[in-house]
């Protein structure tokens, strides 16, 4: 069975050339407000392996219960050494951090 | 007052839309106008520097068929923006050329302006000074523009807003085929230029220019369809705008519209675009009907007129080789064995020109890169080894002797003596022609956007 995940949406994509945005968007109330304290540029920065500072931190839409994040690109889009032109495939390092929140596995 | 927007497609040439819908919506609805924009960046710096279309010709075309046959014969406007993909002035020229084919045919006759966009190096160069461009940033790191970046570029676009297409229907324009442009200005244009209020018309357009994307299914209807892009409707008065899809199975909610905004960038709140910064912080997303969300609330602030720069440098060409690797010592040796070639590579062939290696390592960390957090190794990778040299020649040759050394290396523990790796096709090397890479995605502050751009007027 492959692995689903316990938000309604989490996804990658380019904001411009150089930089991916992060998206997700809870079932609910309760999930939101967990992910959301525990989403800090440090956690996001070592979930991605990349220095703090290449972290935009989380901003949120309350009445649609999503947050929002971005990361400046290792390479910029489509460059050589690039291997996902649109960034739309990067979610997975996130869905992984945000299932564990979810699911009580992260302290 | 109200002004109705129809945007047929989210991206001219991207699976076409349904002709029946947009047929339709044209009867039902009477829409003002037209809008519709073409460009998209995601597919990389490749298209802009070439000049080339990222969509099939056959699937332009057909957009371009629909759109004037809806609207030609009823006398209504039509506005694409950023024409061709990039905007460039090659890609202008490519639609024009297609308009015009499809015109003739048809017997359709109109006053067409051609918005150009792209600039000549030289125009900012002149306005460098101490290794920078006063006054330009970033759009995404905030940092100055360096004078050897924009001196390095081979083509360079600047996203227009709705002035110069404003200019081109108060100059009576039918169909008006613009070079790079925000994409929200494009449904924006005509709206303003009748006199609606600015961050409505512009946040409209933010919302509308996917098209579909921003709307949702009530049941599965796309995927059956060959051409899916379904029309998006968009009124706008004094007060807010209305936006719903063109199709009875599918609606724009107040959740999927405000989704849309989020789509693609880093702010939530606000946008800027050329002369002024769009306020959604006090926008409210109400149901109207099922189908219907109206929008009210938005604001904006005029700023000094800026404008957004794209350009690109050509970085040499490309080569590369896709294999595959099956055998468990190997796979489990694979970064060492690769890195280690390497060395050797650039050993032999440094002093015939500079390249580059790149391995896409599918299987192991292709996709995230350094990201990645599986480290188990796989039963089986799949490579591509990617080399951009200085010339083609260059590149195949790297390529090739890759290609042999990849298939005898020797490393410990080897039993494979016949050769290690599954190489897919023949001929073995695969030429990707000239790389690009972005040099400019930049605010520039600009005091008459009519240095900018350059419009033509052309009687069809």
């Amino acid at each position: 069975m492959a692995k689903r995940t316990r938000t309604q949406v989490l996804r990658s994509k380019n904001a411009g050339p150089f930089t991916l945005t992060f998206d997700i968007v809870f079932h609910s109330r309760a999930d939101f407000e967990l992910v959301r304290a525990k989403l800090t540029p440090g956690r996001l920065a070592q979930t991605f392996k990349v220095p703090p500072e290449e972290i935009i931190p989380v901003d949120s839409i309350e009445q649609l219960l999503a947050l929002k994040f971005s990361v400046h690109r290792r390479r910029p889009s489509g460059h050589p050494g690039d291997s996902d032109c649109y960034g739309m495939n990067q979610e997975e390092p996130l869905r992984r951090l945000v299932d564990d929140i979810l699911s009580d596995k992260d302290t | 007052m109200s002004i109705t927007v129809l945007t047929p497609v989210g991206c001219i040439g991207n699976r076409g839309v349904d002709r029946a819908a947009l047929m339709d919506a044209m009867e039902r609805h009477t829409p003002d106008v037209i809008a519709v924009d073409a460009g998209s960046l995601d597919c990389g710096p490749w298209y802009l520097g070439a000049g080339k279309a990222h969509s099939p010709y056959v699937n332009i075309r057909w957009d371009i068929e629909c759109i004037l046959d809806a609207a030609i014969p009823r006398g209504v406007p039509v506005i694409v923006g950023s024409a061709g993909g990039s905007g460039g002035d090659a890609h202008v020229d490519a639609t024009v050329e297609l308009v015009q084919r499809v015109a003739d045919e048809r017997g359709y006759h109109f006053k067409l302006a051609a918005i150009k966009s792209q600039v000549d190096k030289d125009q900012l160069l002149r306005r460098c000074t101490d290794g920078v461009l006063p006054g330009a940033f970033s759009a995404s790191t905030g940092e100055p523009l360096s004078q050897g970046a924009v001196a390095r570029s081979e083509v360079i676009v600047g996203a227009m807003g709705v002035e110069p297409i404003i200019d081109a229907l108060s100059d009576g324009a039918q169909v008006i085929v613009a070079g790079r442009a925000v994409d929200s200005a494009v449904i924006a244009a005509y709206p303003i230029y009748r006199g609606c209020n600015r961050g409505l018309a512009y946040h409209m357009g933010d919302i509308m220019e996917c098209a579909e994307a921003t709307a949702e299914e009530l049941r599965p209807v796309l995927r059956s369809l060959g051409h899916n892009r379904i029309p998006i409707l968009g009124t706008i008065d004094e007060s807010g705008f209305e936006l719903r899809p063109a199709h009875s199975d599918m609606a724009c909610t107040p959740q999927s519209c405000l989704m849309h905004s989020f789509y693609e960038r880093t702010a939530i709140d606000s946008f800027s675009v050329p002369g002024c910064k769009i306020l959604r912080d006090g926008s409210r997303y109400e149901a109207k009907d099922e189908r219907t969300t109206r929008i009210i609330g938005t604001r904006y602030v005029n700023q000094p007129y800026s404008i957004l720069f794209e350009g690109v440098e050509r970085l040499g060409y490309r080569a590369l080789f896709p294999f595959g690797v099956r055998t468990p010592a190997m796979v489990e040796q694979l970064p060492e064995i690769l890195e280690s070639m390497e060395a050797v590579v650039h050993e032999m062939f440094d002093p015939l020109g500079c390249f580059q290696i790149h391995w896409q390592r599918y299987g192991m960390d292709a996709v995230l890169g350094s990201a990645e957090m599986n480290l188990t190794p796989p039963h089986e990778v799949g490579v591509i080894a990617d080399v951009v040299a200085d010339t083609p020649e260059l590149a195949h040759d790297v390529a090739y002797d890759m290609l042999t050394r990849v298939a005898f290396w020797r490393y410990p523990g080897r039993y494979t003596t016949a050769g290690n790796v599954a190489i897919t096709f023949s001929p073995g090397i695969f030429f990707g022609g000239p790389v690009y890479g972005f040099t400019l995605y930049h605010v520039i502050p600009i005091s008459d956007y009519r240095e900018i751009v350059r419009t033509s007027m052309i009687d069809i």
